[in-house]
């Protein structure tokens, strides 16, 4: 394994630390906690807060996006591991004198499990909070069975939307049910490339031939589709719009926002040749694109590859999603 | 109680060391290759914690295990093994067989339910279960210890021929058909030496 680490058991700290370090002026560790990561300048408590909890390994999601017109608050757990519940209810009772809480979940058992949990102590102890599942991933779950899929990229629309819509001053249900909103139509399909390497085991986290991408498979090396041999990238754009259109009726006129995510070591001329192929496509159903997003965001250490999500938009899901955010590593 | 435990945690932790590399290398076919490290991880932990609470009572030492057990390891691992470590406090010498019998009834339950598994799912429960059902059959617990190391080896043979029906190993490409559940692995190391120190 070539990493430049120091020492496997703190490399999470050490990594937590310097983005502490590096980004000061916008967040700071929680009192308690230096898996807690809070804005610097919390929000007024009459509105509404939005925290996840989630594993580390996939930065610069999700402490990247703590940060006004985002997150409140980021609960941090070990590589591929999502927090203990009793981690995500400390990082609920530092928001506890807002006037609701939405904890945001992606679909992975760890993350139910735990999210759950922290819900359930949070109630006991009278704290307004509600949970939001958060899935997109098409590749996981047949259409129909929507709420089994995994959370992929296209989580990015709810945590940014929400995000937007709370500085608003909303309460929870407004966030919890234009959340859900943007969940149902939101889609997201993924192709790897090659395997990234776990910083724990040292080992590929999944096995590819160089010649071959394997669509639909998760960030974690979850099976798709299936395996197929590299192609060029209108060929695999076409293939992975096609599944993307067969699972959601996209009609003429209607306005999308794309998000193209990288997931760790594909370059950004590769995720830029991608948009254009994802903007061509969609231009022969006369369906326009709004404000993309093309970047590596939700990444699995060195992985390559990358992942489509499209949210079929209306005015007030653009409005959020373009609005300011000091969010670190959030950059429309 | 406490020497019994004492043994059973010690034992555990020096077992689940020595196999760490190799539940690594069973979670790299089903997951995402760490389950050794992890355990490990909850074991060192637990190790600490419970020298650390020898004079506790042993239902607050065990809760208190569990808790750091959870927070330490995180993820699915952490909040479902940790139930057996909590319920497993509640051990009553004078009703040895009905208090075992209760703490894997009540550590089923709750992984069911935190879980939202069931039996052939391929998860540490096809341990759990084929355990309790023999305890159940056999209540006055005139048995061999090596019954209940016989059960423990043959249900966890039988998760190679399950498919994975809930976390990552769900999603593989053959849903880690053929190969033992790195969890339920763990599990018999650990119950292995739970019976070897309280029988």
């Amino acid at each position: 394994m070539k990493k430049i680490i120091n020492n496997k058991d703190r490399l999470v700290d050490d990594m937590l630390s310097g983005y502490i370090k590096a980004n000061k002026d916008r967040v700071r560790f929680s009192n308690n906690s230096n898996r807690i990561i809070l804005r610097s300048q919390p929000k007024d408590l009459n509105k509404t807060a939005v925290l996840i909890g989630n594993g580390s390994g996939h930065e610069p999601i999700a402490m990247g996006w703590v940060g006004e017109g985002l997150l409140d608050a980021n609960v941090v757990g070990d590589i591929f591991a999502a927090p203990s519940g009793d981690l995500i209810f400390e990082g609920i009772q530092e928001l506890k004198e807002n006037s609701g809480c939405v904890l945001l979940i992606s679909n992975h058992a760890g993350d139910v499990m735990n999210g759950e949990m922290a819900i359930e102590l949070a109630k006991e102890h009278n704290i307004n909070a509600d949970l939001l599942l958060m899935y997109d991933d098409i590749a996981s779950a047949p259409r129909g069975s929507e709420d089994q899929r995994r959370g992929g990229a296209g989580t990015t629309f709810i945590y940014k939307i929400i995000g937007a819509l709370s500085e608003m001053g909303e309460k929870k249900e407004s966030l919890l049910s234009l959340g859900e909103l943007v969940r149902d139509q939101t889609r997201t399909l993924s192709i790897a490339v090659a395997s990234g390497v776990s910083p724990i085991s040292g080992e590929k986290i999944f096995q590819l031939d160089d010649d071959e991408v394997f669509v639909g498979m998760g960030v974690h090396g979850e099976s798709g589709y299936g395996r197929q041999k590299m192609s060029s990238s209108k060929t695999i754009i076409k293939f992975m719009m096609d599944k993307i259109f067969d699972d959601y009726n996209y009609n003429e006129g209607d306005i999308v926002i794309p998000f193209i995510n990288g997931s760790g070591a594909t370059t950004l001329m590769e995720l830029l040749i991608v948009y254009n192929d994802v903007e061509e496509y969609l231009a022969k159903y006369k369906i326009k694109c709004f404000k993309p997003l093309v970047n590596e965001y939700i990444t699995t250490q060195e992985s390559a590859g990358f992942s489509i999500s499209l949210l079929n938009s209306n005015e007030q899901m653009r409005d959020l999603w373009i609005s300011p955010s000091s969010a670190p590593y959030f950059h429309l | 109680m406490h020497s019994a435990y004492r043994s059973w945690i010690l034992n555990s932790y020096d077992q689940i060391k020595s196999e760490s590399v190799e539940l690594d290398k069973l979670d790299q076919l089903v997951g995402d290759g760490d389950h050794g490290s992890t355990i490990f991880k909850g074991m060192t932990i637990a190790k600490k914690s419970y020298l650390e609470n020898l004079t506790s009572p042993l239902d607050e030492t065990m809760a208190t295990i569990s808790k750091q057990m959870r927070i330490e390891m995180g993820g699915a691992s952490g909040i479902l093994m940790s139930i057996f470590f909590d319920e497993s406090g509640k051990i009553d010498e004078l009703n040895l067989t009905l208090s075992i019998i209760d703490i894997f009834e009540k550590s089923i339950e709750k992984i069911m339910k935190r879980g939202k598994v069931k039996a052939g799912d391929k998860s540490i429960l096809d341990i759990y279960i084929p355990i309790l059902n023999f305890l159940q059959k056999n209540s006055d617990f005139q048995f061999k210890k090596n019954e209940i190391n016989d059960i423990l080896s043959r249900s966890l043979d039988k998760t190679k021929g399950m498919e994975a029906q809930v976390g990552r190993a769900k999603f593989l490409e053959k849903k880690g058909l053929g190969f033992i559940d790195p969890g339920a692995k763990s599990t018999e190391i650990i119950l292995r030496e739970y019976f070897a120190a309280v029988l």
